[in-house]
């Protein structure tokens, strides 16, 4: 075959019909995106922990062991035990609770020494900032704790309390642990300085084991690491598989719907794909009568399309894999903060099956018009370019002119029967865009009564802060303005006055049929390096919206 | 002298079904020839012209042109054949819109497998016979109907082939520049180029043919032979080697 006038018809086709060549490219572009996008989502909404964990090495148990009782060599030698695949540390492990600003919100925190994120195991994803490199440093968790509203940036001093001088630690940074082994850390060195005087000497060890599946594994595997320290030094650990456990159920109401956008976004891009391409080579079939009429053969024409079409296709097939690892990355940070996993990432194998699927996809779409055109000969090459063959429509024609509508408008409504293949095409790529819209919506309005029932808007829900410790007090209401409330010489009130007088209070304001106190309360707990919340209510609470699964008020 | 097209009983009948196109033609052209084939719209004379030309494949009979059984060719054949002996004029032109004029001219040559310079050479040539060679960068677009029509019978010439197609070459253009082409077309006949002109204007084939076949409702109705072509030829020739 003359490569010489392909090439020539090619480059003609593509330069010259910059439109159809551009129209191509992006739409190639736009689909190849939103394929790597919603491939990518797929995949890491199958199993997001199990990817984040692979990928930052996660540890299948952290343990806390009280380091005054096992010396370094006894820790390394659990290292070296038959069920340790690998194993990190020991980190000097404390647990304080700090005041952001110096202000009144405690924030309890378990900090770990550790020199730098990086690992053979629970590889720690930095989300911005540094590593703390001196003392009076410290990198904060990015993960949000079970109910946590707000935020800590980056240069806020945490005042730590209960410690002499009561020290404050500048954030330098947030990570994250795929595991949350801990809440805060800082440098090795800087433990000792934070331990309350009397605390245990604890440290965090990771470990890998070489059999990890099952709850029965990990305690086999912690069985034989606490028989080969001293009695008494493994004091709690933290396993992957109840992190899991807990992540699985806050992301399981997601994924149905984030699987559903991704199948949509893929389906919608091949249909359109398709449609264009195809479009593209049926509106070349004059051209093709003419090449064909000048000593074309089939083999050349079917090249000559292949390549007009190729060109700008493969352009945007790479470039729209670009866009879409570009746009991937603010998206699955976000879909990573919701799953509450370190990272999540667009796997290399997504780019490259993405970028070959497309490639494929637009040779199929092209393929088929194109030998149509190559066997068809030069006449009906050209007569095809300008009309679709004789008969095609007609009925639906011959029906619409029936119609009571002005006759332009029924020839436009029998037109996409004289080429039903695209009709179907164009039809599916609506009906799923209408779907995907229908999604959007329903979750939107899904969400909104999930949250509705959450938020227990049945009740009216009063803040108060009792004031403990200073002269002046604030009560508010929430969602309503702050108003300081003065008192003169400060005598704190006993918890049972204050809980009498507010609730005499309460039922005293009109409309109050009945009333609950609640009291919410973050607490650290030794082998959890997790902050857990604590939420006690004075009696029943059960008709303010709160169910009650299982056991008893 | 020699025969460079036979038709045999040529039937061409179309998917639809109903009358044929072409209904049991029978016709010979000797080399060197003009003729003129005319006849009401839609009465065969273009199917005829595409058979001759291997562009469409007839329902039965036979087509042999300059040796060969064009009807029994593969597309890749018949291609290859359109390359060696078929220069083709359509009323459309039928030009890529998205090459230049040298391209266009250029792309049979490339295909024929001629060199690069010699292609050029005789591109150069015939545009500047044509009095086109001005316009050789410019695409077809941006030129007036007869020079569009120059640069396609520039593209047919480019190859020297053995037979010349016209298919209504003036249907598309005003009166003074179909004269001009049809001037241009009997220049190439007095040269020695065999050539077979498409019209429905009598006026056109009595001045240009030396031969005029009359079909009508796919069937040749009349042969005349014995025409003087170029009898009221007048006005500026230019001098086109085929």
């Amino acid at each position: 075959m003359r490569r010489g006038p392909v090439a020539r018809a090619v480059r003609g086709g593509v330069t010259r019909r910059r439109v159809q060549t551009v129209v191509i490219g992006l739409v190639l572009l736009v689909s190849t995106a939103a394929s790597v996008l919603a491939l990518a989502l797929v995949v890491d909404s199958r199993s997001p922990f199990d990817h984040a964990f692979a990928a930052q090495r996660g540890a299948d148990v952290a343990a806390t062991v009280d380091a005054a009782r096992a010396t370094h060599a006894e820790l390394a030698a659990t290292k070296r035990l038959s069920q340790v695949a690998t194993a990190a540390g020991p980190f000097p492990e404390v647990a304080v609770t700090g005041r952001p600003f110096g202000g009144p919100v405690k924030i309890p925190l378990t900090l770990a020494g550790r020199s730098s994120p990086g690992g053979g195991i629970d590889d720690l994803t930095l989300q911005s900032g540094h590593w703390a490199t001196k003392p009076g440093q410290m990198v904060l968790d990015s993960s949000p704790g079970p109910g946590e509203i707000y935020e800590v940036p980056i240069g806020t001093k945490i005042t730590l309390t209960g410690l002499p001088g009561k020290p404050a630690l500048t954030v330098v940074g947030l990570a994250s642990s795929v595991t949350g082994t801990a809440g805060g850390w800082v440098t090795p060195g800087e433990i000792a300085r934070l331990r309350p005087h009397g605390a245990p000497d604890l440290a965090q060890m990771l470990y890998r084991f070489r059999s990890a599946a099952t709850s029965a594994d990990l305690r086999a595997a912690e069985k034989a690491v606490s028989a080969a320290l001293p009695a008494g030094t493994l004091t709690a650990t933290q396993s992957y598989l109840s992190v899991r456990a807990q992540e699985k159920s806050g992301i399981a109401p997601f994924v149905p719907f984030l699987v559903a956008f991704g199948v949509i976004g893929l389906v919608m891009s091949v249909l359109i794909v398709a449609n264009v391409v195809s479009g593209a080579v049926v509106s070349g079939y004059r051209r093709i009568g003419i090449l064909k009429s000048i000593g074309f053969t089939p083999g050349q024409v079917i090249a000559a399309y292949a390549g007009q079409v190729s060109v700008p296709a493969v352009v945007g097939c790479l470039g729209g894999v670009v866009l879409g690892n570009v746009l991937a990355i603010p998206l699955l940070a976000q879909t990573a903060n919701a799953f509450g996993v370190g990272a999540l990432g667009v796997p290399v194998w997504v780019d490259v099956t993405v970028a070959a699927v497309m490639c494929a996809l637009v040779g199929l779409a092209a393929l088929g018009p194109s030998l149509r055109a190559g066997r068809l000969s030069a006449v009906q090459a050209i007569a095809l370019g300008r009309a679709p063959r004789t008969g095609r429509g007609y009925t639906a024609h011959r029906l619409a002119g029936r119609v009571w509508l002005p006759r332009p408008l029924t020839i436009g409504l029998a037109a996409p029967f004289a080429r039903p293949a695209r009709t179907s095409l164009t039809l599916a790529a609506v009906l799923l865009g209408s779907i995907a819209v229908t999604f959007a919506v329903g979750l939107s309005t899904s969400l909104s009564r999930v949250v509705t029932g959450l938020s227990h808007t049945t009740t009216e829900q009063v803040q108060v802060q009792v004031p403990t410790s200073g002269p002046q007090g604030l009560v508010r209401k929430h969602g309503g303005s702050v108003v300081p409330v003065r008192h003169g010489a400060f005598h704190p009130p006993s918890a049972a006055t204050v809980e009498r007088t507010m609730t005499a209070a309460l039922h005293a304001m009109p409309g109050t049929r009945r009333s609950v106190a609640e009291m919410d309360s973050e607490v650290t707990m030794q082998g959890m390096s997790q902050r857990v919340e604590l939420t006690a209510f004075d009696g029943n609470a059960s008709w303010a919206g709160y169910e009650m699964i299982s056991g008893h008020w | 002298m020699d025969t460079l097209i036979s038709l045999s009983e040529v039937t061409k009948r179309y998917d639809g079904g109903g009358h044929p196109a072409v209904d049991d033609v029978s016709l010979e052209v000797a080399a060197g020839e003009a003729i003129a084939i005319m006849g009401p719209s839609g009465s065969g004379k273009s199917t005829l012209l595409n058979l001759i030309a291997g562009l469409d494949r007839p329902t039965s009979g036979t087509v042999t042109v300059a040796g060969e059984r064009v009807d029994t060719l593969s597309e890749t054949g018949v291609a290859r054949f359109r390359r060696r002996h078929i220069g083709m004029i359509f009323q459309f032109f039928n030009l890529l819109d998205d090459l230049t004029v040298e391209d266009n001219v250029l792309m049979p040559a490339q295909l024929g497998g001629t060199p690069r310079a010699q292609a050029r050479g005789r591109a150069a040539e015939l545009l500047s016979a044509l009095r086109i060679d001005k316009h050789r960068n410019a695409y077809p677009g941006r030129l007036s109907g007869g020079e569009r029509q120059r640069v396609a019978i520039a593209r047919a010439l480019v190859n020297r082939p053995s037979l010349l197609l016209a298919d209504e070459p003036t249907g598309a253009l005003d009166s003074a520049t179909g004269e001009e082409i049809g001037e241009l077309l009997l220049d190439l006949n007095r040269s020695g180029q065999t050539l077979v002109l498409v019209t429905h204007n009598p006026d056109l084939a009595a001045h240009f043919a030396s031969r005029m076949v009359e079909i009508v409702d796919g069937r040749i109705a009349s042969d005349a032979t014995g025409w003087t072509a170029g009898r009221a030829a007048a006005g500026r020739h230019a001098e086109v080697q085929p």
